[in-house]
This record gives structure tokens, sequence and C-alpha cells, in this order.
């Protein structure tokens, strides 16, 4: 990339065109829902982790990891899932 | 998920890098099957761009330079020829902007081993990453996805762009077909020269018939630049041209073919460019 640079600053090749295809890619729907997914899964993460440290620095609720109906809950009470009653419905 | 698919705006934090937050999803609109088939095969360039005043972005035949491909009058940039259609776009504010695909026009949508394309390269004597020298003003550059993978002289380079199509057109040492191979010869002041290829999804290929063994192959945007593609048998220029068209009409939309008799007088009723150039 650095030849590239200074090929490019002394005249020695052109500047690569944008708005040619020959530089472009189709964004496709899966790529796009894939960043989507990733980035509401993320958010989800970090707003468990934030609740988590609140709960730790508090006091107020034991955490364990290892029980799953207390993570599940958590999850809930967030609104980051859905129960599986409203999904059917 | 759900509004994003019924609304078609984007609600994200950091907007995923790009360039606009609304408008993703459109109706498909069933006013008659030719529009209908025809929202699938739509490309935008993107909302950012309906509101420069500039008319580069849309301009389907720019520079001077370069090879132009004649077809009754109406001249079709090489670069743009064969992927996206040059007639089949609406008039009005998105015109050169929303795009159609040509009728043989596909996008990569499934991954390809490509970790064995660097043995392959290195044993037709590619100088790989780790040599101790390399002399930079005598080698240019192989890249793999983007990734420098190694070094080769212009006429090696050129000897393995060779190599590769014949081993990816023939199916020989596992090398895909949608193998984009992209050699850049050194010029002056034109692209920075170089041997990129690429394995990537997301690119557009279309079928040509490559001349040396008679295969089929599959060519992408990126490569085409360098290419001499015929357009019929009858106009294989001996010695420059290194594919033919599998169709001379190949190049236009769905829609575009749909029209009889494009290959007659009629076609400038048909080809009538938008007023940019």
């Amino acid at each position: 990339m650095l030849r590239k640079l200074f090929s490019l600053v002394s005249g020695q090749c052109s500047a690569d065109n944008p708005d040619s295809p020959q530089h472009q890619e189709i964004l496709l729907p899966g790529s796009l829902y894939g960043m989507i997914i990733k980035e509401k899964l993320e958010e989800a993460l970090l707003q468990m982790r934030n609740q988590i440290l609140t709960d730790i620095r508090k006091g107020v609720a034991a955490v364990d990891f290892f029980d799953s109906l207390s993570v599940s809950q958590r999850f809930e009470t967030l609104g980051l899932i859905e129960s599986p009653r409203e999904i059917h419905q | 998920m759900a509004t994003f698919l019924a609304t078609g705006n984007l609600v994200s934090p950091s907007g995923l890098d790009l360039q606009q937050a609304a408008g993703f999803t459109i109706v498909a609109e069933k006013l008659n099957w030719y529009r209908y088939i025809s929202h699938f095969r739509c490309v935008h360039r993107g909302a950012f761009f309906a509101e420069l005043k500039t008319t580069d972005v849309r301009k389907l035949l720019p520079e001077s330079w370069g090879k132009v491909l004649r077809f009754c009058n109406y001249r079709v940039h090489k670069r743009f020829a064969g992927f996206i259609c040059p007639v089949h776009t609406p008039d009005g504010t998105p015109c050169g902007l929303l795009n159609h695909l040509s009728r043989s026009c596909r996008i990569v949508t499934s991954p390809m081993k490509s970790s064995h394309i660097l043995t392959v390269l290195a044993s037709l004597g590619m100088t790989q990453t780790f040599a101790p020298t390399v002399d930079g003003s005598k080698n240019i550059c192989v890249q793999l996805d983007g990734k420098v993978i190694g070094w080769a002289t212009p006429t090696l380079a050129k000897h393995l762009a060779t190599t590769l199509r014949i081993y990816k057109t023939e199916g020989r040492e596992d090398i895909p077909l949608d193998l984009e191979i992209g050699l850049v010869p050194i010029s002056k002041r034109g692209q920075y020269p170089g041997l990129y290829l690429f394995t990537s999804r997301a690119r557009m290929m279309r079928p040509v018939r490559y001349l040396l063994n008679g295969r089929d192959d599959s060519v992408g945007s990126f490569e085409q630049v360098y290419m001499d593609i015929a357009i019929k048998p009858e106009e294989v220029d001996p010695g420059v041209s290194t594919h033919v068209e599998v169709s001379p009409t190949n190049f236009l939309s769905i829609l575009a073919n749909l029209t009889p008799f494009s290959d007659f007088n009629q076609v400038c009723g048909i080809v009538r460019p938008p007023h940019l150039s």
C-alpha cells in the first residue's frame, strides 16, 4: 500500500475511481441482515453486562451464571428476547 | 429485524458503515410480470448519490481512454459492459443510479476454498512473502482478497494469470471457476499494476467463453477491464481477443432482451441513452 501511495503521489499511477463498477461490490441482503443481527446481539450482551455490574455493585441479587433460569429471567426483564408465547402468537 | 424488513429503516447506533439509514426495502409491486421480475434484478447505487448534483456517478460511458464496445452506434464503456444493463434504468431522479443486472450476470454468494491457491502459485514460480530479498522495482505484487501473498516479475505474473485461468476453466488443481484473476499491467499513469485475485462473495460475475481452450469461463468486473472480449466469434481479433461472448445480447437486462429485433435497426428505439454524456 505504501508503494502504491508513493506511486500515486509521484504521478506514476492514477487514483482508483470509486464510481466504476470495477471497484464495486453488491450489498447482499444476507450480509445486511447478518450485520444487523450481530449488532443487536452485541447490544444485548452489553445491556446484560451493565445490569449484572449494577446488581453486583448494589448487592441486590446474587449473580449465578450456572442457573439458567435466572439468566433467562434477566433476558426477559431486559426485554431482549420475546417469551415463547409471544412468538407463537 | 421485523421492523427493519417492514419499514426499511435501519436503527443502529453505529450506522453499520452504511451511507444511508432508510429505504433499504421496497415493495415488489406486481403490476405485471416484467416489472415484477425486474425488481429482483435491480441494484441501487445508494440514496446518498441521489442528492448529488454531479452526474459522474450516473454515467455509463465516461472516460475517453480505454477500449469501447460498439453496439449500433451506442458506445458502452468496456468496464460496464456485461454486468449492468446500459438501457434498463428509469427516467427521472434515480436515472443511472437504479440499474438492472444484465441477463447473464450472477452475484457470487457462496464462499470458496482459497487456501491452496498460494501453494499453486508458489509451485508456478511466484516469490513468496518470506523471501529475504525482493526487488521492488522489478516485481509486481500478487494479492489474494487484498492480502499480499507474493511477488512476481511482470512476465511471470502474466504467465501466472494465464495458467490460473486454464486451471480454473478446466477445473484442475481445484481452482474455483469464480476466482477473479485481475492482472493490471504496467502502464504510465494507469492503474497501479499487480496481480489481484479475488475469491470473496458479493462480486458480479458473468459467463463468457475462453478462446484458448474453448471452455466456459466466468469473468468479474475487475478483470474485465483488462480483457478483450469479442462479441461474436467472427469478430475475434487473433492474438488480441482472449474471450468471446456466449450471446451478443448478454449485456442487456432480462427485460431489454425481450425487446424484439434488437439486432436490427429498431435498436435505436430501445437503446436511447439518458442524456448524461
